[in-house]
């Protein structure tokens, strides 16, 4: 009983715990000759690991360097610089080095190094801060290109890497400058791609949404059915634009049809057209449209002849919708919606939209 | 005797190649320092000739890190960078537009680029160079 309680717990750990290791190649970068070396790199993370990222096998797994990360970037920025005697000692402090990885399109998935390092110079045993960097290094694959996803990982760190180093360099250049020449000069070339503008972007990558909903919709004259996809990527500030299929079907209340010349009214329709969410607090998102619905319009008479009517129009929705867990889970919705048809009965609609459906 | 010199012939022939392939990887900024001429689009196996408008295109990355460029018959000038472990070249235009080319192949003469956005994700874009 003890060995099988071992054993459970060793192949527990194992499907938690899971780490996969990434050795840094040492591909040298340009330094532009700059005269400093890296004499030693410091991992002030709480967490020592790259996060979680899939494998070549599909698998969910803690990513790490190998053997640890000031190993590892040590290793990789002492290619670069020459380290000559004379050179000025830098102590790099790891903040954040982390992968991320998240669909962001119905076909793409965005990868990302966020790196977050901190420049020093060493003198006399203390540490004098010199320049901070924060960097996102953003890769976008096809979804069926995952394997190539696995692959890049390493050198996407290496990128983020060289990238934060370069920043350095560049700011490390304009310090040092001799007073002739820096007078009058404050900005490189190079400056534009080492701003910090980029920090506008959020550090965690959007999560895709998978869903599949049904609407109740609600008229004076009309009442029908919705059944649509939607996809999209989580975003706290962006305006969202879901990539949504629907179709729809109603038909005309007989209530409505008293004082026409009809007995039945049903019809079907494809929507196209925009969608955009807001996102006012997390699971609450504000949504409004504009789609230009396409179908059939079937009208029978009270004679029993049958007709078919091709249907164009425009609508507008604007409603809110409540996707309480992210993961897995149910969605709620509500709205209003106004709309105008080349229906041969009722070309004015307005009304109200009940939405239930499931995220995935 | 024989077995000896033809260890050291296979030994120095895969040295040699060895070194060609790591050399290989590794991107040298000097190399792109010249007009690039647009010479041709491919995707998959199949290559498309430029367009009337985009025969005379090209790329000139120049030392001090500006560029010139000529898209569609329309000049250009920015600043570029070089990330070589990520193998790709940041363009900034004066408009502070951004464009992330991933480079497939640089040798003296061929440049081959990827360029980072949706709808030509996949088109191989080849630039010549006769200097």
């Amino acid at each position: 009983m003890k060995y099988l309680w071992h054993i459970s717990i060793f192949f527990l750990s194992s499907v938690v715990l899971s780490q996969e290791n990434i050795a840094l190649k040492t591909i040298p970068f340009h330094t532009d000759n700059v005269s400093i070396s890296i004499a030693q790199v410091i991992d002030i993370r709480k967490e020592k690991n790259l996060g979680l990222g899939t494998n070549r096998d599909g698998e969910k797994v803690i990513f790490k360097l190998h053997p640890d990360a000031p190993t590892a970037i040590l290793n990789f920025m002492k290619t670069s610089f020459l380290q000559p005697k004379e050179a000025k000692p830098i102590v790099i402090k790891i903040k954040d080095l982390e992968i991320q990885q998240s669909q962001s399109s119905i076909s793409y998935i965005t990868t990302r190094v966020h790196a977050n390092l901190t420049f020093y110079e060493k003198e006399n045993d203390t540490l004098q801060k010199l320049f901070d960097v924060e960097h996102y290094e953003d890769a976008t694959f096809y979804i069926s290109d995952k394997s190539k996803i696995f692959d890049t990982y390493e050198q996407r760190i290496r990128a983020a890497l060289e990238y934060c180093t370069l920043s350095f360099i560049n700011n490390y250049k304009k310090q040092n400058k001799p007073k002739s020449i820096s007078e009058g000069i404050e900005t490189n070339v190079e400056d534009g791609f080492y701003e910090k503008s980029e920090i506008k972007y959020k550090k965690k990558l959007g999560e895709w949404f998978n869903m599949l909903t049904y609407k109740k919709v609600y008229s004076k004259h009309k009442e029908g059915w919705k059944i649509s996809y939607i996809g999209f990527a989580d975003s706290d500030k962006d305006f969202i634009m879901p990539f949504v299929i629907s179709y729809d079907r109603y038909s005309i209340k007989r209530s409505s049809l008293l004082n026409k010349k009809y007995t039945s009214v049903d019809a079907f329709s494809i929507g196209g057209g925009f969608d955009g969410y807001l996102k006012i607090i997390p699971g609450i998102y504000a949504n409004i449209s504009l789609e230009v619905p396409l179908g059939i319009e079937i009208t029978k008479k009270t004679k029993g002849s049958k007709q078919h009517n091709f249907l164009i129009g425009i609508g507008a929705r604007q409603g809110i919708k409540i996707i309480p867990w992210k993961e897995y889970g149910i969605v709620i919705g509500a709205g209003v919606f106004q709309q105008i048809q080349t229906s041969r009965v009722y070309t004015k609609n307005f009304g109200i939209e009940l939405e239930l459906g499931i995220n995935f | 005797m024989n077995n000896k010199v033809s260890i050291t012939i296979l030994t120095t022939i895969l040295f040699t190649f060895s070194f060609y392939n790591m050399s290989a990887q590794i991107l040298d900024k000097n190399v792109l320092l010249k007009k690039w001429d647009l010479d041709t689009y491919k995707i998959g196996a199949k290559k498309y000739p430029p367009s009337k408008k985009e025969k005379n295109d090209y790329i000139f990355f120049k030392k001090d890190m500006t560029f010139i460029s000529m898209s569609e018959g329309k000049k250009e000038s920015g600043v570029w960078m070089l990330n070589t472990n990520g193998a790709y070249i940041m363009m900034t235009n004066d408009k502070r537009e951004t464009v992330k080319a991933h480079i497939a192949t640089l040798t003296p003469k061929d440049l081959v680029l990827y360029f980072d956005i949706d709808e030509i994700r996949e088109v191989e874009v080849h630039y010549s160079s006769n200097l």
